[in-house]
């Protein structure tokens, strides 16, 4: 008499079970066949465009080399023609002064190399990973501290920093100089020529102090300077052309 | 029987959850590589490169009519003295070394604020295309740095107190669009120093002077 009625009360939860299993079942499908043309077309996408990347970095290369090659031909026929002019002798030595001045010359000379590199998130600890990659404002601060610290010229990676440069975040990946500045191993080389002792003053700047709290101490953030002897900084070989400016050689205040 | 299928269970569940905690790991190891980026991230980034490798494209040509013109001068015995001035004024005022003139904006920044806060403002204009930069009537070359303590800012080794004049040559339109475009300069400084006060002006003419510093290395020497 008392069988009848445990076995209908399993029989009900059973059916109640195959019946949740069933919707959840559905609910489980549906999800995936609505995320799986995204996925799919996410990964068919992907290989495609890291390739194009990496085909416009080395286009930028290439027309960089040939920018370089070009104005080393160009000074060489000038000189060549110069002959025993000296009004064009002196005008040659006054582009390559300048030339000098801008940054377009390599150098070599006694400085060093500063490395930095992103921070591992500790496991089981909350945030956003991106916290922990060096980011172009990062960059920026140690820049800006070298020149204070007495720089002759900087590079990062193999960027010389002009003038016009700019040290961007785009796509979670820094650009200087519009050129992809990021390997993919999270490290970066800032190239410095300078003062022999211009990690010690970097490091006594009160901008360099509050970066070590802010970004190195939390984010784990790695930064190591090596000096060398013999820095060696490609010259630039981007773009240095006036867009709106009109050139007023007679030095004069802004109104 | 009922014990062996017990580990059983266990065990495929321990290699499940090990799988998951390798792929989760090997995920966050490869987040700085352009494997782990999104499809946006990506596409923004050729963007860039591909804006950059226009600009390189063009400055390329130009190197290389210089050049023709330079050997064609050079076979006809004509002076070549008329490029090189060319090159030599351009490159005097992209770098800073000659004055230049031309539309532009003016921001000016006044009150409690560190200095470094300004070099985001600066990037943010040679990145949008700016021809030349000066703060307070100091033109922006390498080794100027804004920096300073709020009330105590400085432009190179110059005191400024508390107000930055930044003035820029370029496109009005474009450089006033990357300043306030929405999270850009404007928006995250306005955030961060609510005491802070700015003013964004369109100039038709502005004029930024030389820089009065030493731009030749002292102790570098060049390699060619």
């Amino acid at each position: 008499m008392t069988v009848r009625p445990r076995r209908k009360r399993i029989a009900s939860w059973q059916g109640t079970l195959a019946i949740a299993l069933l919707l959840l079942g559905f609910l489980i499908a549906a999800q995936v066949s609505a995320q799986a043309p995204a996925a799919k077309y996410s990964a068919l996408e992907r290989p495609g465009l890291v390739q194009t990347i990496q085909d416009l970095q080395h286009r930028h290369d290439d027309l960089a080399a040939s920018i370089v090659a070009t104005r080393s031909q160009l000074a060489a026929v000038r000189q060549g023609g110069q002959g025993r002019q000296s009004d064009l002798i002196a005008l040659n030595q006054q582009l390559q002064q300048a030339q000098l001045a801008a940054g377009f010359t390599t150098l070599q000379g006694g400085g060093g190399y500063v490395y930095l590199s992103d921070g591992a998130p500790p496991p089981g600890i909350g945030g956003n990973p991106a916290d922990y990659r060096v980011d172009a404002a990062d960059i920026r601060t140690i820049v800006n501290g070298l020149w204070r610290s007495g720089a002759e010229a900087i590079a990062i990676n193999k960027e010389r920093v002009v003038t016009s440069t700019a040290v961007v975040d785009v796509g979670g990946s820094i650009l200087a100089n519009s050129a992809y500045v990021t390997d993919g191993t999270g490290q970066y080389v800032i190239s410095v020529v300078g003062p022999s002792d211009i990690w010690t003053k970097l490091s006594s700047l009160d901008t360099f102090r509050a970066w070590m709290e802010q970004r190195y101490g939390p984010f784990h953030l790695a930064i190591q300077y090596v000096p060398d002897s013999k820095v060696l900084i490609l010259g630039y070989a981007g773009t240095a052309n006036l867009h709106v400016a009109q050139v007023s050689p007679a030095p004069s205040t802004t109104p | 029987m009922h014990h062996l299928r017990s580990q059983l269970t266990l065990a495929l569940v321990a290699v499940v959850l090990g799988l998951l905690v390798v792929v989760q790991l090997r995920a966050q190891s490869a987040g700085s590589s352009l494997d782990s980026k999104s499809i946006q991230d990506l596409t923004a980034i050729i963007a860039q490169l591909n804006a950059g490798n226009d600009q390189l494209l063009d400055q390329k040509t130009t190197e290389e009519d210089s050049l023709r013109q330079a050997q064609a001068d050079l076979q006809r015995g004509v002076s070549a003295a008329g490029g090189a001035q060319s090159d030599l004024n351009q490159i005097l005022g992209w770098a800073g070394l000659d004055a230049i003139s031309g539309q532009g904006i003016r921001l000016t920044l006044s009150g409690p604020f560190p200095g470094e806060v300004a070099e985001d403002a600066l990037n943010e204009l040679w990145s949008a295309g700016a021809d030349g930069i000066d703060v307070n009537g100091i033109r922006i070359v390498p080794g100027i740095v804004v920096s300073g303590q709020p009330g105590l800012l400085q432009v190179g080794s110059v005191s400024a107190g508390h107000t930055l004049v930044i003035s820029s040559v370029g496109n009005h339109d474009a450089l006033a669009g990357a300043l306030q475009r929405p999270g850009g300069f404007l928006s995250q400084f306005s955030a961060g120093y609510p005491d802070a006060t700015t003013d964004l002006a369109s100039v038709t003419n502005l004029l930024l002077p030389a820089t009065d510093r030493t731009l030749i290395p002292r102790d570098a020497q060049p390699r060619l």
